[in-house]
């Protein structure tokens, strides 16, 4: 059992819920969020890597050597440039009409961490209202937002998805909200719609088990409003959970984005776009004929991204936990 | 407990109705199925579309909704169902064959994911930060980050293609329920094509769940009730099993409980590469005819599947969770 | 609703839809094809009321006959179950044809106006209301009239398995996970070398590659795509790449009625000569095919007979175009783009989402267009919005797909003459996708319908398109390869030898089961849900290769170098008379 100990000396430093507002500290909290972060080297790794990635995608016309679908150069009978392996012109390789995959990979990344990040966030935060509200009102409100989700979750993603593109194609005023059926806004739009129950489930499952406690109840006690329950105990003491689905959803958005490209729903690279999801799809054709490259750096890409988000939420559960304290460190 | 269960039961009727009702509603208004009978054919004459209208109650207007559904569902239930659009075809034993493919494999994907899921998390959990946390946390990642058809042509590829290369037979086949010219029942030959679609599904439920698993017993561990459970003098041991296994159980058992559901559902992407005939591939074809006669059955299908998961995540919520109010 | 009798006029114009249904296909990849006229035809509709204006009632007059084919059906030719094929057989076929509802095509049938027994019930007389020259695309896949209930409906038989057969093989079982086939017992010309034969659908291109490498399989017919052959590289695979009747090609619509910026001969016109198709050809289709093949240059056929050479060929001229367009009054405005009286047209690009191929042409050729001053924007939809709403709809500016011809040129009247164009007239049932409408073109095309003799109706198809050519209505691209692969360690025989036949391995049953295994497994990209050979199930190539080209009989079959001859079903070539 000496597996525990560690947790165990970890919890003896912990300050409880209860006490913690009425501890009196000279350090701000931001800042004391900010010097717990730093503690965590994983999520710093993770922040200086993605947020080099996020520069150079949004330098991507500096950083990219060449147009999004523009050849390498240019292919005839007599020079094929389809499928080179990684060389000087084309570092990572070109792709099956002799596009650099380099270039792809920076403006596929692109409208990836904007479908992940901005469909995860606003999916999370739609989620938690709502589990939030079903746990703490409980009784006809929790069964109706309960059953409201199990509606959301009773069709697989991908059914619920081809029935809503149908339906909406065909109720022209959601255009304006949703944009085109083939745009980044409309597959944003569905990842939020249809992707917030998980969450709300964990969060009211979070607000069953820990509104009775004694921290919520003496809250409770001293007047404070279901509101400031939730935003001041609840949701900092469900954080962990949360925040592993929400780094699930960043990777599960990009993810499930490059599986409606596998069925041709994805943002539309005719347009000029391509994403990284639309990059891994072209791997799986690249498997049989052995264009490694077109296999490896998009998905070392794909998780890469998923990797730093993730430890970034680690960092961030450390920043926000008011039960880990700095002293014992 | 019993009254809770009896009570949810029969809340989930009217559940059922309700939500294959609103799904009735999305399929006529997305789908159009007399538009879509039109375009599967093209020369039917009057009488055969009013048939067709009248088979599947497809009346306009409020009220006709509401007949057309009662219809569709009274005929669902005495088993007259409508005959699909594409070629007139009995729906019921294509429909039935198909989900018995897909059930299989999806909960003994799920089972297995499940367990293993859980299992790794709670070994994980045990000592956050070491290694195995590390390699597991990562390796979970890499798992979740790889869309099925590159997992599973990365399994084909090496179970089958190269294993035939090395050792002259695949292991595993890399498609359908059994081999081409197969007739008949035959559990080891059905298992064996189960293989590489059971373990796409699996590698992506593992890691889902090893993380879920983690991220609550932590959570758990560092809760205060247990450390008055270990203040009091309660061994290890104890304080693991009866109490933080428990309560770490209690969001993961919802969660897995709606999960199921879903994963049958997934299924869609696994049954199209491995070419198994489930439901999914049936919704797909179903789907691009808009065929109505064979989507409604379909829907009523994961309708229920979800509804009663979904009780039985409420339930064993409850049984879990002495806690939780059961009114 | 839209379909009740139509005139005889709108049913001779009306050209197999399964071509484009087919061609346009159900499937992203459009291997769906013309399942040879017989098995398909639009109907007349016995149920509608008596349309005064159908002249092409199947009970009029025997005199008005204008041409009579006289077929002699073998002595020995008989139906699996041991009864001979008689003309009960080829009135059923036509009266399916014509009259079950959701047939898919009556073209041709609906021209016959009687089938009679000649000196016996061996000998079947023909008689057509018209001079038919298509007429070797009839009668392709006989129906068995004892098969079934009602000939005049057979939209409920052969829901589960059709068991009837008059080739080597007879359909033993058939599931949504294979179907097999065993040696018909009756069929009175060589037995099938192999005693069995599977065939498995796998619907995904990697899995079935990976199936073949793996052995499970032993022949694949798979869509052509940049990378197979490297895909397929292995010791004990072989492959035979063919360029047959499939082509692409790029369509402008230009339907005066739809109002599109294509409507404008002289915009469609600039457009066209603004489009490199060398380059393109390069870009897109020489990886594609490793080099082989060349830039199509026929219009919508194949090099042939019907080819008019040279016609189509490099149109490319931007600055013709620029001088077309100032001449014309356009003038480029502040984004850049053409513009006539203060508007600059945007032209949407329709293709099926999830197609590499064109999608690649699309980010290929957009930017360019732009450049030249042409808004183009892509506005794509899935494979069964493309194929059957957008492009039977004409919902398009520009559009982009391959076509499945089959070796008679009689396809093109369904396709590009003005009749054919979806209207109010004929139900908006229309197959002329194009909108393109020259009445000379259109005057030749059906000509060509009625002329039997071979070299006049090919002069008649060439100097049609290149009419054509000379409207800018479509930009051929490429015959697109058709290719088998096969596992020399599991089959043998004569595998190559119909790969590029409109009918592919219809050959099976001479091949040679090599690895002892006592059967012959062919994976099959698309799996047919039904299988009527007559309804809407036909629709699709792969569902006619593997359920009905097998087991049913026909008068003529198609060869693999793109034309028709006898089968041994008749003692010789039937006799036509143009009475």
């Amino acid at each position: 059992m000496t597996d525990l100990q560690q947790p165990l000396s970890d919890d003896l430093l912990v300050v409880t819920d209860a006490t913690q507002g009425l501890t009196s500290e000279s350090v701000s909290p931001a800042r004391l969020a900010i010097r717990r972060y730093l503690h965590h080297k994983g999520a710093v790794v993770a922040l200086v890597v993605l947020s080099t990635m996020a520069l150079f995608v949004i330098l991507a016309p500096l950083t990219a050597r060449y147009g999004v679908n523009e050849a390498v150069f240019k292919t005839s009978a007599a020079r094929p440039n389809q499928f080179l392996p990684p060389q000087s012109v084309a570092w990572f390789g070109t792709d099956d009409i002799g596009r650099d995959l380099y270039s792809r990979l920076i403006y596929g990344l692109r409208v990836s961490l904007l479908i992940g990040l901005v469909s995860a966030l606003m999916g999370t935060i739609v989620g938690v209202s709502i589990g939030a509200a079903a746990g703490m009102r409980g009784g006809r409100i929790d069964d109706v937002l309960m059953r409201v989700t199990d509606i959301f979750l009773a069709f697989p993603f991908l059914v619920t998805l081809l029935i809503a593109r149908s339906f909406l194609s065909s109720v022209s005023w959601l255009e304006p909200i949703t944009g085109p059926v083939t745009s980044v806004r409309f597959v944003i739009v569905l990842f939020v719609v249809f992707g917030w129950m998980v969450v709300a489930r964990i969060m009211r499952g979070q607000v069953l088990s820990l509104k009775e406690r004694e921290f919520v109840e003496a809250s409770r006690a001293l007047g404070a409003s279901n509101t400031r329950i939730v935003v001041k105990h609840l949701v900092p003491n469900s954080i962990g959970p949360i925040l592993v689905a929400l780094t699930f959803s960043v990777s599960g958005a990009i993810v499930a984005e490059s599986t409606l490209g596998f069925f041709g729903y994805g943002p539309q690279p005719g347009a000029g776009q391509t994403s990284l999801g639309n990059l891994v799809g072209g791997a799986k054709g690249a498997l049989l004929p052995g264009y490694w490259w077109l296999v490896v750096f998009p998905c070392v890409t794909l998780v890469l991204v998923a990797l730093c988000v993730n430890f970034i939420g680690d960092g961030l559960r450390d920043a926000t936990d008011p039960k880990l304290d700095m002293g014992g460190h | 407990m019993l009254r809770f269960v009896l009570r949810r039961l029969f809340w989930s009727v009217p559940m059922i109705i309700l939500v294959t009702f609103l799904v009735y509603v999305a399929l006529r208004l997305g789908t159009d199925p007399v538009k879509s009978y039109l375009r599967v054919n093209q020369r039917a004459s009057d009488k055969k579309i009013q048939q067709y209208i009248e088979a599947n109650g497809l009346y306009t207007g409020v009220g006709g909704y509401l007949r057309g559904y009662f219809q569709w569902l009274t005929g669902f239930l005495t088993g007259d169902w409508p005959r699909s659009i594409k070629g007139s075809r009995e729906v019921w034993p294509e429909f039935k064959a198909a989900m018995f493919n897909t059930l299989r494999l999806g909960l003994v994907a799920s089972f297995i994911g499940i367990t293993i899921g859980l299992c790794l998390g709670i070994f994980v959990a045990l000592k956050p930060g070491s290694l195995r946390d590390t390699t597991v946390n990562t390796g979970a990642f890499i798992a979740v980050s790889t869309p099925p058809y590159v997992s599973a042509l990365l399994l084909q590829l090496v179970f089958a293609v190269y294993w035939s290369r090395w050792f002259g037979e695949p292991l595993f086949p890399t498609s359908g329920v059994y081999p081409p010219g197969h007739q008949g029942f035959d559990p080891f030959l059905m298992l064996k094509h189960m293989a590489l679609p059971v373990l796409v599904v699996v590698i992506q439920v593992v890691a889902v769940y090893a993380r879920y698993m983690r991220a609550s017993l932590l959570e758990t561990l560092n809760s205060e009730y247990m450390r008055t459970a270990r203040a009091k003098g309660i061994s290890e041991r104890r304080v693991l099993v009866r109490h933080a296994l428990r309560n770490a159980l209690i969001p993961i058992v919802t969660v897995a409980a709606i999960d199921i559901g879903a994963i049958l559902g997934g299924l869609i992407i696994t049954e199209r590469i491995f070419s198994y005939p489930g439901l999914g591939d049936f919704f797909l074809g179903a789907y691009e005819n808009g065929d109505f006669p064979q989507l409604m059955p379909w829907m009523f299908f994961f309708t229920l599947v979800v509804i009663v998961f979904n009780l039985l995540a409420d339930v064993s919520y409850a049984w879990l969770d002495p806690r939780i109010r059961l009114d | 609703m839209s379909t009740t009798k139509r005139s005889a006029k709108f049913a001779a114009l009306a050209v197999t839809l399964s071509l484009f249904a087919a061609a346009c296909g159900s499937d992203d990849e459009s291997t769906t094809a013309d399942t040879t006229a017989a098995t398909e035809a639009p109907t007349v509709d016995t149920e509608a009321p008596t349309d005064t204006e159908a002249p092409t009632d199947t009970e009029a007059p025997a005199a008005a006959a204008a041409m009579r084919v006289t077929i002699d059906i073998a002595d020995e030719a008989v139906w699996e179950d041991g009864t001979p094929i008689t003309v009960a057989d080829f009135q059923c076929t036509i009266d399916a044809a014509l009259n079950t509802p959701g047939s898919i095509s009556t073209v041709g049938y609906d021209q016959i106006i009687s089938v009679e027994a000649g000196a016996s019930d061996k000998q079947v007389v023909v008689d057509y209301a018209t001079v038919y020259a298509p007429y070797k695309t009839l009668f392709g896949s006989l129906i068995k009239a004892a098969a079934v209930e009602d000939c005049n409906d057979v939209s409920t038989d052969f829901a589960d398995i059709n068991t009837t057969s008059a080739r080597p093989y007879v359909m033993d079982s058939w599931s949504p996970s294979q179907v097999v086939f065993v040696p018909n017992e009756n069929y009175w010309g060589d037995a099938p070398v192999t005693d069995r034969v599977v065939m498995v659908p796998l619907a995904d291109a990697d899995t079935q590659n990976a199936a073949l490498l793996a052995g499970e399989v032993d022949f694949i017919y798979p869509q052509f795509y940049a990378g197979i052959t490297e895909a397929l590289a292995d010791a004990n695979v072989t492959n035979q790449v063919e360029f047959g009747g499939d082509y692409e090609g790029l369509y402008m619509q230009s339907d005066p009625a739809r109002e599109g910026p294509f409507a404008d001969p002289v915009f469609r016109q600039a457009f066209a000569q603004s489009v490199d198709r060398t380059a393109l050809f390069e870009q897109i289709y020489v990886p594609l095919a490793d080099g082989k093949g060349s830039l199509l240059e026929c219009g919508p056929i194949v090099p042939g007979p019907y080819c008019p050479e040279g016609a189509f060929a490099d149109q490319y001229d931007p600055e013709a175009a620029v001088a077309l367009l100032e001449g014309a009054g356009w003038a480029k405005d502040g984004s850049g783009f053409w513009a006539k009286d203060g508007v600059a047209p945007e032209i949407r690009w329709v293709i099926n989402t999830g197609n590499t191929r064109r999608e690649n042409t699309q980010a290929y050729l957009i930017p360019l267009l732009q450049a030249a001053g042409f808004n183009v924007v892509p506005d794509n939809c899935d494979a069964a919005c493309y194929f059957q709403q957008k492009l039977p709809a004409l919902d398009y500016d520009l559009a982009m797909y391959i076509s499945t011809a089959p070796p008679d040129p009689g396809y093109l009247t369904a396709s590009f003459t003005c009749g054919q164009i979806p209207s109010d007239e004929n139900q908006q049932q229309g197959q002329n996708s194009t909108g393109w409408c020259n009445e000379e073109a259109s005057a030749m095309i059906e000509e060509a319908d009625v002329t039997v003799d071979g070299d006049a109706r090919a002069t008649l198809i060439k100097d049609a398109l290149t009419l054509m050519a000379g409207d800018y209505v479509m930009l051929p691209l490429f015959q697109f390869p058709k290719a088998g692969f096969w596992r020399t360690d599991k089959v043998a025989g004569p595998v190559a030898d119909e790969l590029n036949n409109y009918t592919a391995f219809i050959n099976f049953d001479q091949w040679e089961d090599v690895d002892g295994d006592g059967q012959i497994v062919i994976g099959a990209e698309q799996w047919p849900e039904c299988l009527n050979p007559v309804t809407e199930c036909a629709n699709s190539s792969w569902m006619v290769w593997t359920t009905v080209f097998p087991i049913l009989p026909g008068v003529w079959a198609t060869t693999n170098d793109g034309t028709y001859e006898t089968t041994n079903l008749v003692t010789g070539e039937p006799v036509v008379e143009v009475l």
